[in-house]
């Protein structure tokens, strides 16, 4: 029972926060207000960079090109600011790394169709966007891939650099590469047109991993520095890998001082504001901006406000070297509590204060856009998907959490932005109230913080590097949506993109043939049986993942030629010790590239249909069944309607749940066959980010009673939506059946009515609902805690929502902002508890 | 007989519970919000919502049980469908708008789901809830599931609306973890008005379970517009609970969202349909309770 009265259209949610200062609040307000804009700066100068200087050795040239770009960037300084530094000169601006791929670009300029996948992606048309496109409506900017601002100077300037990097770009060295001798380039390339695999994520392949904040807050860069010259001194060139290691050295030690450089110009601007602003306030505040630029990153920061400056200098200067998605900041709470304890104790800083910082943080965080291909943008919604993730444990086991931790869940409470996304590793050692402040987190319902079982991580880490217990359970971090990483040693340039299940399907149905396009993959006997589409299924399934995976390696190669990524490198350990970059293989553990996909749930309830329909009740026939799908069903409604009540996965029945089991292990065994560019095998893992939707969109009517064009599961346990009946409780008994100790990475969507978890009683059942999952062999659960009404009236009244963000796959997102058909998916998740 | 297993249920007690609803109830409260927990056979389940007016129903039926209304929708003779084992109504219904509410599952098949659970339980201090309809008009079926529950280890409560044979269920009622136990209102008339039954066996019941397990007992009072919401009906339950010793109260706030559900079953829906209960009122009328040194939550 419930006491929902019938006069209101919808419930509220339970928890509403507020900036806790002014000040806060009116940044907020600023990046609500802003439009998204593409800022050509830093390609101007790396062009420019690039242009003078052919003939370099290939790590000093990309540290050139960085270090010239970042030090001539525009230091801005916006008027609320507790501590600086931006990526562009613009609150909302992205940078168009023309560096690693520039055809998208190109061909936004002269109009022409980019990739097939275009024309099954949706975008996003609200809230920051609809101010872009008003904007370019008044003519003073040029729209650009459907969301951004261009004004006519930087559209000059990009489309010069542009045209420069045609041949030159990250991509086009992949591309002449892998084209002419890769024996399978054309499975990709059919893989692309069918949309079997996600468009080339060139634009943006970066991130994935997490700097070594530790050493680089306490030690500053200038010691680091010191740490290579020594190297330098020290090492005698006997052969070409000596003299590169050197270069690497000189190449880290080019960044890191143009990155203190930066930093220095921050300083300068502030002391130039302190001259224009009247406020004393102001004033004073600026003067301490400025002696805290001045002092770090080079130097160990001195106190709390600065190592938060120092913080975001590290953090940012990552996210301007390369095209990230899914770099993120680590474990916040654990690197940065002992310069707030010593504050706190010597009485130098309130939590007050604190809070603020964190808050605003947040919008700093939230602040920064990538610009990609358009179909990049519509399968991440725009996310960067920076990922904090508290809690854990130390290295002896024992409870992670303190009071910065409950701090940033009160910042997140407070002020609702959608980045940096939050994550909790769940032990059963965390305090109770942290616990509680997570789930009262929740319950704004934001969609985050996302739990991961730090316990399932820790056994797959164990299971697969040599490395001690202790090491993982300190660095145990998270690396974008729901990858795990291990902070400060991982390389994280991960993965090749997606690989749709459901298409997968479709080939072993149709003997090897997509019926969408026609396109012939590798060819495969039509099968009549269960057992013989199972056995078609797999053959698709391994070729797939292994020419993707592949593909993925001469891109890699191509990488290291043109973006290898040196301020990183110089921040991972061990790339300083053993004088290898990231690419030729120098951090701790290189086996972090993963091999992702999508829509096996789909996949898992057809074959569950089929052996149903035809093998048990022998309806009909395999080639009857193959004629309904391509009919989507008209002329079949009955037969739809069996495949409909076949067992569905997520309500705790073996018949389906074996055969999901049955995948799921077949696919992480196909994964790990093959090893990533740096020698490892690849780690399996599957996620949805938002390619469910257009993967969905390119697939005929599937056995499980789906509709053709409709999107497909989201994430790796989730159920489909609707046909999880019994509650759920039931859907995470299915869900723990795998193990998940084989993957690195995977989600599971759970959405509750506001009532469902009401109050103190309603919190403890939910963290019970967390605990006992995690007790099984469950990995990740995030919720939507919002009645799907009051999402409905968002869709109808957008303007009253410009702020409500919900979870998507391993993101939450402004709901405004995000495309359609992905709003549909998140209101037609069955919701549990009326 | 059951009609429904709901997981991580919200208001039926502490931690994750699974409530197991008990098909058939000696009583036909007109707010009820289950009204297809009502009658002890099965019940056709026609969803208007989803109906395309295709007739399929119509056309498969093989004991002409199907008619048409006015609008082309179909009717049912429920007598008839009640007892059908065809079902060829619902097997041709591709829009799934038609289903069977109540399943004859045995003790064991549902223990043997129930116990998949049990780590969710154990977690959050749940357990199972008998529900209903009314669990103790199925005395033997609910003997059986309550042992077997038991014996595992798992608590199990049960909601009744307290009209039973005592001499059924006297051997076991004491394995019950506790009791929410409805009460109305305690004049009879008004009792048998708009429950369709007197009080006189409830409240005899009431004495004998407070006999035994006194501490277990929770009294259950839905609040429904124009029935019990008065002052002078709360008072007489305050001074019935007061003179009882029955110090642990919550209060169900009438809600209309079962409604829909009666007219798919072919019932009639007879309460006012403007009426509603506010927040406020059901808050003064809690604070009654407070005073009166009677524990009392509201739901």
């Amino acid at each position: 029972m419930n006491s929902q009265s019938d006069t209101k259209l919808f419930e509220q949610r339970e928890i509403k926060g507020n900036p806790s200062t002014s000040r806060i609040t009116s940044m907020r307000e600023k990046y609500l207000s802003e439009p998204l804009i593409i800022d050509s700066e830093y390609i101007k100068y790396y062009t420019e960079a690039h242009k003078k200087s052919d003939g370099m050795n290939i790590f000093e040239r990309r540290a050139e090109c960085h270090s010239y770009s970042i030090e001539n960037l525009t230091p801005v300084i916006r008027e609320y600011e507790p501590f600086v530094g931006s990526k562009t000169r613009f609150v909302r601006g992205a940078i168009p790394y023309c560096n690693y791929a520039s055809q998208y670009i190109t061909h936004e300029f002269r109009n022409e169709e980019h990739e097939a996948q275009d024309k099954v992606t949706d975008l996003g048309t609200g809230g920051g966007i609809a101010k872009s496109k008003e904007l370019a409506d008044s003519g003073e900017y040029e729209f650009f891939s459907e969301k951004f601002l261009l004004s006519k100077e930087d559209k000059k300037v990009l489309y010069d650099c542009a045209e420069y990097w045609l041949g030159k770009s990250m991509q086009d060295v992949g591309d002449s590469l892998w084209k002419t001798s890769f024996k399978n380039a054309e499975y990709i390339e059919k893989g692309w047109k069918a949309v079997l695999y996600t468009a080339p994520h060139d634009p943006a392949p970066e991130g994935r991993y997490v700097l070594d904040f530790e050493t680089a807050l306490n030690d500053g860069f200038l010691k680091i520095v010191e740490r290579m010259k020594l190297k330098i001194r020290d090492t005698v060139v006997t052969d070409y890998k000596s003299a590169e290691k050197i270069y690497f050295w000189k190449a880290g030690i080019r960044v890191l001082e143009a990155t203190i450089n930066w930093a220095n110009n921050y300083a300068t601007a502030a002391l130039i504001e302190t001259e224009r602003t009247s406020d004393l306030k102001r004033k004073f505040e600026l003067k301490e901006i400025a002696e805290r630029c001045e002092n770090v990153p080079a130097n160990p920061p001195r106190n709390f406000k600065e190592a938060v400056q120092a913080f975001w200098f590290i953090y940012l200067a990552g996210h301007i070297e390369g095209a990230q998605l899914g770099y993120s900041p680590g474990r916040f709470d654990r690197y940065m509590y002992p310069f707030y304890k010593k504050d706190i104790e010597k009485g130098i800083i309130t939590n007050e204060e604190v809070l603020e910082l964190l808050e605003a943080l947040r919008i700093k965080m939230t602040e920064i856009e990538y610009v990609a291909s358009f179909s990049w943008e519509g399968l991440g919604s725009g996310n960067l998907y920076q990922n904090m993730i508290l809690g854990g444990t130390d290295e002896h086991g024992r409870r992670g959490d303190n009071e910065l931790s409950l701090l940033i869940l009160q910042s997140a409470i407070n002020c609702q932005t959608t980045q940096p996304t939050l994550s909790i590793w769940y032990d059963d050692t965390l305090s109770e109230e942290f616990l509680l402040k997570a789930i009262e987190c929740v319950k704004t319902g934001c969609g985050f913080p996302a739990w991961f079982n730090m316990k399932i991580y820790i056994q797959h880490e164990l299971q697969k590097t040599k490395l001690p217990l202790s090491i993982i359970r300190k660095y145990a971090a998270m690396g974008g949506c729901t990858e795990p990483t291990l902070e400060g040693m991982s390389y994280g340039i991960v993965q090749a993109g997606f690989i749709n299940h459901m298409k997968l399907f479709e080939l072993a149905m149709n003997g090897g043939i997509d019926p969408r396009t026609g396109i012939e993959f590798d060819k495969t006997n039509i099968p009549e049986t269960y057992d013989e589409l199972l056995n078609a299924y797999k053959f698709h399934l391994k070729n797939a993942i292994s020419n993707w995976q592949r593909y993925w390696n001469y891109v890699m190669a191509a990488h290291r030629q043109t973006t290898n990524l040196i301020y990183s490198s110089t921040l991972i350990r061990d790339c300083i010790e053993c004088g290898l970059s990231l690419d030729d293989g120098g951090a701790i553990n290189n086996s972090t590239p993963t091999t992702l996909s999508t829509g096996m749930v789909n996949v898992a309830n057809s074959l569950a249909s089929v052996k149903k329909i035809i093998e048990d009740e022998k309806l009909c026939t395999m080639n009857e069944l193959k004629i309904a799908c391509s009919n989507n069903w008209r002329g079949f409604e009955k037969l739809r309607l069996k495949a409909l009540q076949a067992p569905k996965w997520g309500n705790n029945d073996d018949y389906v749940d074996k055969i999901y089991e049955e995948l799921f292990d077949v696919y992480c065994d196909y994964v790990i066959q093959n090893k990533n560019y740096l020698g490892e095998p690849y780690d399996p893992s599957m996620l949805a980010i938002s390619t469910h939707t257009p993967f969905g969109k390119v697939c005929s009517a599937s056995p499980d009673g789906r509709k053709a064009e409709e999107p497909l599961c989201d994430g790796v346990t989730s159920p489909y939506p609707g046909t999880d009946l019994n509650g759920p409780v039931s859907v995470l008994l299915s869900a723990s059946k795998i193990d998940h100790t084989k993957i690195r990475g995977g989600l599971h969507n759970l959405k509750f009515h506001p009532n469902a978890i009401k109050g103190i009683q309603g919190s403890k059942k939910l963290l019970a609902l967390i605990h006992s999952y995690f007790g099984y062999t469950g990995f990740q659960l995030q919720f939507n805690v919002v009645d799907s009404n009051m999402l409905r009236d968002a869709q109808e009244y957008p303007e009253n929502y410009r702020d409500l963000i919900v979870r998507v796959a391993g993101f939450s997102a402004f709901f405004v902002e995000l495309s359609k058909s992905i709003q549909d998916q998140v209101i037609e998740r069955t919701e549990h508890g009326l | 007989m059951i009609f429904n297993i709901q997981e991580f249920a919200v208001n039926d007690g502490e931690g994750i519970r699974t409530i197991i609803f008990f098909k058939g109830c000696p009583l036909a409260c007109k707010w009820c919000s289950n009204p297809e927990g009502q009658s002890f056979v099965l019940d056709l389940f026609h969803n208007k919502n989803l109906c395309q007016k295709c007739l399929q129903c119509f056309k498969s039926c093989p004991f002409n049980a199907v008619s048409k209304d006015n609008n082309s929708y179909p009717v049912f003779k429920r007598e008839i469908c009640c007892r059908c084992e065809k079902r060829e109504c619902i097997n041709n219904c591709i829009e799934q708008g038609l289903k069977i509410i109540g399943e004859d599952i045995s003790a064991q098949e549902l223990i043997n789901k129930i116990i998949t659970n049990q780590l969710f339980f154990r977690n959050s201090g749940g357990g199972v809830t008998f529900s209903g309809g009314e669990p103790l008009s199925q005395p033997e079926f609910a003997k059986e599931l309550l042992e077997l529950c038991f014996k595992r280890g798992i608590s199990v409560g049960v909601e009744t609306c307290g009209l039973f044979n005592w001499e059924n269920v006297k051997n076991f009622i004491d394995k019950f973890e506790f009791f929410y136990f409805d009460l109305k209102c305690i004049n009879s008339e008004l009792h048998k008005s708009f429950t369709g039954s007197d009080n006189k066996i409830i409240l005899q019941n009431l004495e004998n379970l407070y006999s035994i397990a006194k501490e277990k007992i929770t009294i259950s009072i839905p609040v429904i517009p124009c029935f019990n919401d008065t002052d002078v009906i709360v008072d007489e339950i305050i001074s019935y609970c007061r003179k009882k010793n029955l110090i642990n109260t919550r209060l169900l706030p009438y809600h209309n969202l079962g409604e829909s559900k009666y007219s798919a079953i072919g019932l009639e829906y007879k309460m006012d349909k403007k009426l509603s209960i506010s927040d406020s009122r059901i808050e003064f009328i809690k604070q009654r309770f407070v005073n009166a040194d009677i524990n009392c939550i509201i739901e």
